[in-house]
């Protein structure tokens, strides 16, 4: 999984958006258990502790939930990740139609794109 | 800890040392051998006689050299070990800064001694093994004799003159260690050049010492020129000479030691 | 929940001088565990000064430090893992040497973690420190601190003046050593590399504490990166 930061905006949060994008995805799927949090501080070459407040505020979400003595886990909730897929989704759209409007294209020239490529 | 830092200490200088004296060794065979060789019969031949004046030469500066590259080795250890960069590992164990010098202080006393031993058997090595053997032999057996004529020509138990003479040199060797540490440690408070600072620091203690030994002298010499003393009498005053002497030093090596202490552990400044 | 630890480190008003310079002036800082901090400052702010004493390696002329609760002493030596910033190993030590020389001497080292460590770079117990290259040298000297299971580790500009894959070694290593109970203090005035490794940072500056923030917090707050921040501070 590639990592890639940007200088502006706490680490936590930016981990939570990678782990999320890992999550919907596909990389880690649903009821995957997940490495622990030191390896996966290692793997993004950051604190333990900031990963695990990004992984703690996921679990708060209700994307990770822990089981006792197992580890961690991505939520067997195959809905509610399909949910934020689409979320995702749709937030890449509306930036990408936003691009394409300061660009100057109509909506059928567009699609007319897409489907050219 | 001061049983870890004694055995690292060892086998920090013990390679350095038994090469010396591997050296020296080989050095007293070469010359023994030199001199035996040509020292034969026969007609004397200048160039024989210039190559083994040679080889005793080399001799007698190898025996001298032991000596000094004891003094200068264990100085330099010292200094390099907790002076320069090494210090940066040697203060920051679990270990009190007294521990350090403690265990640098046997060592090096154990190496003068030592020194000090080869330097003696190799001399006894230029005498022929076999003259040299039945006179130890001699001087074993007819040990009870020379203990008893001693006791009554002296006064003195032959046993505690000896053992009077070991623990001169012992407390001697000691307050000279603990000297060169006092200096090193005093030196290292200069911002730079810490090693000469350290040896002009010894030369100034070292005059010292000289002013007030001659002082001294002033004092046992009168009593030395101005009396006529039996043999008897010349024994107790060198025991009262010698006894003085060891206090003095002990008194010194303390000092040192706590000068040294102090320095180390509440002005250490590494670079 | 946890009982009540001492927190790892404690300056209250602690003042150095060197000669007529003063290289820490009443500087105060609490430091707690679990943390990876850095210790931020310009060349000449004191950074080294205040881990040098940390380490019981300088006495204060005033102020009182206590590591663990403790003042600097042999007691606190047995618990801080210091690596200093500079070469310090006798050069004709081999890895066996060093290896049992810290483990005889610490009793918290890890000689098989370390040795483990030191053969995944390619080393053999016989090398001498000598015979190596100045970024493996500088590598084992880090391997032989971290091995450590300290309670405090003191790392003085680790990653000053090593190539970018050493760097990364380095920091991968304090990432994996991390532990609960322990913290790290680390010196650097090369932030950028680092900032993410970093929970905590405290900046310095002509011998005293300027800001002492957890990154997070500088990010959310300033909208820029420490690193950003630290180059505003300290603007010649």
């Amino acid at each position: 999984m590639k990592w890639a930061f940007t200088t502006d905006r706490p680490i936590y949060a930016q981990l939570v958006e990678q782990m999320t994008f890992a999550v919907v995805s596909g990389e880690y799927r649903a009821g995957d258990k997940l490495p622990s949090v030191r390896d996966l501080a290692q793997e993004a070459a950051v604190n333990p502790n900031t990963m695990q407040k990004a992984l703690a505020e996921m679990e708060r979400q209700g994307m990770l939930y822990t089981q006792r003595t197992a580890g961690r886990y991505v939520t067997e909730d195959v809905a509610m990740i399909q949910q934020i897929k689409t979320k995702l989704a749709e937030q890449q759209v509306a930036d990408f139609l936003a691009q394409m409007g300061k660009i100057g294209l109509t909506k059928d020239e567009i699609i007319a794109l897409i489907q050219q490529s | 800890m001061l049983g870890k830092l004694f055995k690292y200490e060892m086998k920090s200088t013990a390679r350095m040392f038994l090469l010396m004296y591997a050296a020296m060794l080989v050095v007293t065979l070469v010359n023994r051998i030199s001199y035996t060789f040509l020292n034969r019969e026969g007609p004397s031949n200048w160039m024989l006689d210039t190559l083994g004046g040679s080889v005793m030469l080399l001799y007698v500066l190898s025996l001298a050299a032991v000596g000094v590259l004891t003094m200068i080795f264990l100085v330099l250890r010292f200094y390099k070990n907790l002076i320069r960069a090494e210090g940066y590992l040697m203060f920051t164990l679990p270990v009190t800064p007294a521990q350090n010098l403690l265990s640098k202080l046997f060592t090096s006393v154990i190496w003068y001694f030592a020194s000090a031993l080869v330097m003696l058997v190799s001399i006894l090595l230029m005498f022929p093994i076999g003259e040299t053997m039945n006179f130890l032999r001699a001087v074993l057996k007819s040990w009870g004799e020379i203990s008893a004529q001693f006791q009554q020509v002296s006064g003195m138990n032959i046993y505690a003159l000896l053992g009077l003479f070991f623990l001169t040199a012992l407390v001697g060797t000691v307050a000279f260690v603990l000297q060169t540490y006092a200096a090193m440690s005093v030196g290292s408070l200069a911002n730079s050049h810490k090693l000469v600072c350290s040896v002009g620091v010894y030369i100034g203690i070292y005059m010292l010492q000289q002013v007030i030994m001659a002082l001294l002298l002033v004092g046992f010499g009168r009593v030395l020129f101005e009396t006529d003393l039996s043999v008897q009498q010349g024994f107790s005053l060198l025991q009262t000479v010698l006894w003085t002497q060891i206090l003095l030093e002990a008194a010194l090596s303390v000092g040192f030691f706590l000068v040294s202490n102090y320095i180390l552990k509440r002005k250490l400044n590494l670079e | 929940m946890m009982e009540q630890q001492y927190p790892i480190i404690e300056c209250s008003s602690v003042t150095k001088r060197y000669g007529s310079r003063t290289a820490l002036n009443g500087l105060n800082l609490t430091l707690n565990r679990g943390r990876i901090v850095g210790l931020l400052g310009p060349n000449g702010s004191g950074k080294t000064t205040l881990i040098k004493l940390l380490a019981g390696l300088l006495v204060p002329e005033s102020g009182n430090i206590r590591v663990s609760g403790m003042p600097p002493s042999v007691e606190t030596k047995k618990i801080v893992s210091y690596l200093p910033d500079k070469d310090y190993l006798n050069d004709w030590m081999k890895v066996t040497d060093l290896l049992a020389f810290f483990a005889d001497f610490y009793a918290d080292f890890d000689r098989q973690k370390a040795l483990e460590m030191m053969q995944r770079l390619g080393l053999n117990p016989e090398d001498r420190l000598r015979s190596m290259s100045k970024g493996t040298r500088e590598k084992v000297q880090l391997i032989l601190v971290m091995s450590r299971n300290a309670e405090l580790y003191l790392l003085d500009e680790p990653i000053g003046g090593v190539d970018p894959a050493a760097r990364d070694y380095i920091l991968n290593t304090i990432i994996t050593n991390y532990s609960e109970n322990a913290a790290v203090l680390l010196s650097t005035h090369l932030i950028y590399d680092i900032e993410r490794v970093l929970e905590e940072v405290v900046f310095i500056s002509n011998g005293q504490v300027m800001l002492q923030s957890s990154v997070d917090e500088i990010r959310e707050q300033q909208g820029k990166s420490v690193d950003g921040l630290f180059r505003e501070v300290f603007r010649c």
